[in-house]
């Protein structure tokens, strides 16, 4: 087969493209996480507590709009016209994966390709959030491919940082002790400080000054955390 | 190849897994779809093929010259070889390019040309694209996907690869880079019918994949526009964007896909476009009847490759001919494209008939007319059963130093028994194209 013999290499970042690369990171790990977080709440639907869903999304951030646990279930997993659902969060990955397809590659893209299609398959939504471990596998696996295969560390650190940044968000929310919560970022730190350039140095410098074991989980501190990026 | 068959649900997954699709408006709304495949390819033999590159490489030569041509000298008009009518009246010309060369003096560097096989074995030219002729990708990963699903078919079948498609559009960026500028492709966005070509020739390229706000000019210069104001030279643009919505100062005013003051640095040659603005006048359906005398003027050589029968009603004695026998002709309307605007007259009834008739006579620069060709149908599978459908193939030409036909193709097929339409948007399906190395 003939092959690229070219040796120039075309990349660049525009401004654009940083921010897809930041929101990329970002849904794919709030698809994760909320996954993840979600097993924990129907596990205490099981005995514990029928309404375990309201907190979730009280601490999520999110309007009660459900009837039950059942219409919760359906439409905050399922419903293609509910803004918050966990298939329209894998829609805006898949939104700005499509976008960074010369970046990501094919191969990594179809994990969302795969994810999408797993998701609304009629047999799996009858299954709940059991039928959902398929999605964590393959968003682990798309993780996997995006350290694999992107040689870029612009582009992977870009997309890590979005990553790391979501999953801190999250943690605080759902009330992750210090210990936890400390470790994430000091691998978005890591992120930061290998070749990111999309994180704003002054809000990072002031965030450092709050990130302690007593005020990490105030508002002030979310914020500055969802203030992070620039581009 | 019975593998192969046997293994199509095998075969669509995987295209689902990469995200083949194609995208097409509905009632104004944008849907995705899998564009259908069929299993069964195209075999085009290599004494066969032979004949056709030959004729397809003397095709976009002579295309190519007369782009040089009518947007400088007019040769070709002032011999009064192509009527000046055709030329200015065309929807594709443009006047802003007159004067213009661009990089290496390529106007056509992709070339897309729309060929059937006649019953009789001949393979005739229906259509020249050269504006942004699309859907190379399809046959590019269908193969990669086949390959992995049924290596024992390629091992018993002595076939040209075809996956070097995004290195030869690599390379003819590369020849006509302008100071080794950054590399792109410009695509109108993810909402575009054609988006995952775009995505995936980048990728397979190695080429930025660029969108209208990641480019900007300034003193004339193209410039990619990296993180806090960082520019970064462009040498070459792919554009998968028409002429009209490149830059909405020098054409459509409210267009949002283009580039302000892209025509300009065009113009004085610091920026290479691909294809190069204005090649429509050379893809309308009005030149196209001239193109083998087009042949003949520039390269001196009679066209390997025939048209089909074609008639211009600009002509009066075409005219007179085409009313008389508008029953058994097809009328293309040659502003249209995508299979619109394509009428068989067999299918019209009297008030039809009478219609295009009045058109033809008010507006005869507008039509052309052709005798039906009777191509051959292709077998494709429809559950369990083989049937036969109409299939045409788009050869791609790729002109960078020298003219290179790619050894594949897409074979585009009606679903319909009874049409003769095999555009995606139409809602054909596409075949891989096999190129016998014997």
């Amino acid at each position: 087969m003939l092959t690229l013999t070219a040796t120039k290499i075309n990349s660049g970042v525009s401004s654009a493209k940083a921010n897809r690369l930041y929101w990329l990171g970002r849904y794919a790990e709030r698809v994760y996480l909320t996954l993840h977080m979600l097993r924990k709440h129907f596990d205490l639907m099981i005995d514990e507590d029928q309404d375990a869903y309201i907190s979730f999304c009280s601490e999520m951030g999110i309007e009660n709009k459900y009837r039950s646990a059942d219409d919760f279930t359906k439409r905050y997993l399922f419903d293609t016209s509910n803004s918050e659902s966990v298939i329209n969060m894998l829609e805006m990955v898949k939104d700005n994966a499509m976008m960074l397809r010369e970046e990501i590659m094919t191969e990594t893209l179809c994990y969302i390709e795969l994810s999408i299609a797993h998701m609304n398959k009629p047999e799996v939504q009858n299954r709940g959030i059991e039928g959902l471990q398929r999605i964590t596998d393959y968003i682990l696996a798309f993780w996997g491919s995006i350290d694999e295969r992107i040689v870029d560390n612009q582009i992977r650190h870009s997309i890590k940082f979005g990553k790391y940044l979501e999953s801190l968000d999250l943690h605080i929310r759902f009330d992750y002790p210090f210990s936890r919560v400390n470790g994430i970022f000091n691998r978005m730190l890591d992120s930061i400080e290998k070749e990111c350039y999309i994180c704003d140095e002054m809000t990072l410098l002031t965030l450092k000054q709050h990130f302690n074991v007593d005020d990490y989980k105030n508002i002030g501190v979310l914020q500055l955390i969802n203030s992070l990026f620039r581009a | 190849m019975y593998s192969l068959v046997k293994q199509r649900d095998t075969v669509n997954k995987w295209m689902e897994r990469f995200g083949v699709r194609f995208g097409i408006y509905k009632g104004g709304n944008f849907h995705e779809q899998l564009f259908p495949f069929d299993p069964i390819p195209r075999i085009i033999s290599y004494k066969d093929w032979e004949d056709i590159e030959a004729g397809l490489i003397q095709r976009v030569k002579a295309l190519n010259m007369f782009l040089e041509d009518v947007y400088n000298e007019k040769d070709i008009v002032k011999k009064g070889i192509i009527p000046e009518e055709f030329i200015y009246s065309s929807s594709g010309y443009l006047a802003q390019c007159e004067g213009i060369t661009p990089s290496k003096k390529i106007f056509s560097h992709i070339s897309g040309i729309d060929l059937v096989q006649a019953k009789d074995g001949k393979w005739i030219v229906l259509e020249d694209n050269l504006r942004i002729p699309s859907g190379a990708s399809y046959p590019m990963i269908a193969r990669t996907i086949t390959r992995k699903v049924s290596p024992e078919t390629f091992k018993e079948n002595a076939v040209f690869d075809n996956r070097n498609y995004s290195t030869l559009i690599r390379k003819a960026m590369d020849y006509v880079n302008v100071d080794n500028g950054l590399e792109v492709i410009l695509t109108p966005g993810r909402y575009n019918s054609a988006y995952f070509e775009h995505s995936y020739l980048a990728e397979k390229a190695g080429v930025i994949l660029a969108f209208a706000d990641d480019l900007i000019v300034e003193n004339d210069t193209v410039y990619y526009k990296g993180l806090f104001d960082k520019r970064e030279r462009v040498g070459v643009i792919y554009r998968r964007i028409s002429d009209e919505y490149l830059d909405p100062l020098a054409f459509e005013s409210t267009s949002l896909l283009g580039v302000p003051n892209l025509m300009r640095a065009y113009a004085k040659g610091n920026v290479a476009i691909m294809n190069a603005l204005g090649n429509g006048v050379a893809d309308d359906k009005g030149i196209y009847y001239f193109v083998p005398k087009m042949i003949e003027f520039y390269l001196g050589e009679k066209a390997i490759l025939q048209n089909a029968p074609t008639y211009l009603p600009y002509y009066e004695e075409d005219k007179k001919y085409v009313l008389a026998n508008l029953k058994t002709l097809v009328i293309k309307d040659v502003a249209e494209a995508g299979g619109y605007g394509v009428m068989f007259g067999n299918e019209m009834d009297k008030k039809q008939l009478a219609n295009i008739t009045n058109l033809i006579e008010t507006e005869p620069r507008r039509w052309i007319a052709q005798e039906v060709i009777d191509f051959i149908d292709l077998e494709i599978m429809d559950g369990e059963e083989r049937i036969y459908r109409k299939a045409d193939l788009r050869a791609f030409v790729i002109s960078e130093a020298e003219t290179k036909v790619w050894h594949s193709g897409l074979t585009r097929y009606t679903r319909s028994p009874t049409s003769f339409i095999v555009n995606s948007s139409q809602g054909g399906g596409f075949k891989d194209t096999w190129i016998m190395k014997k």
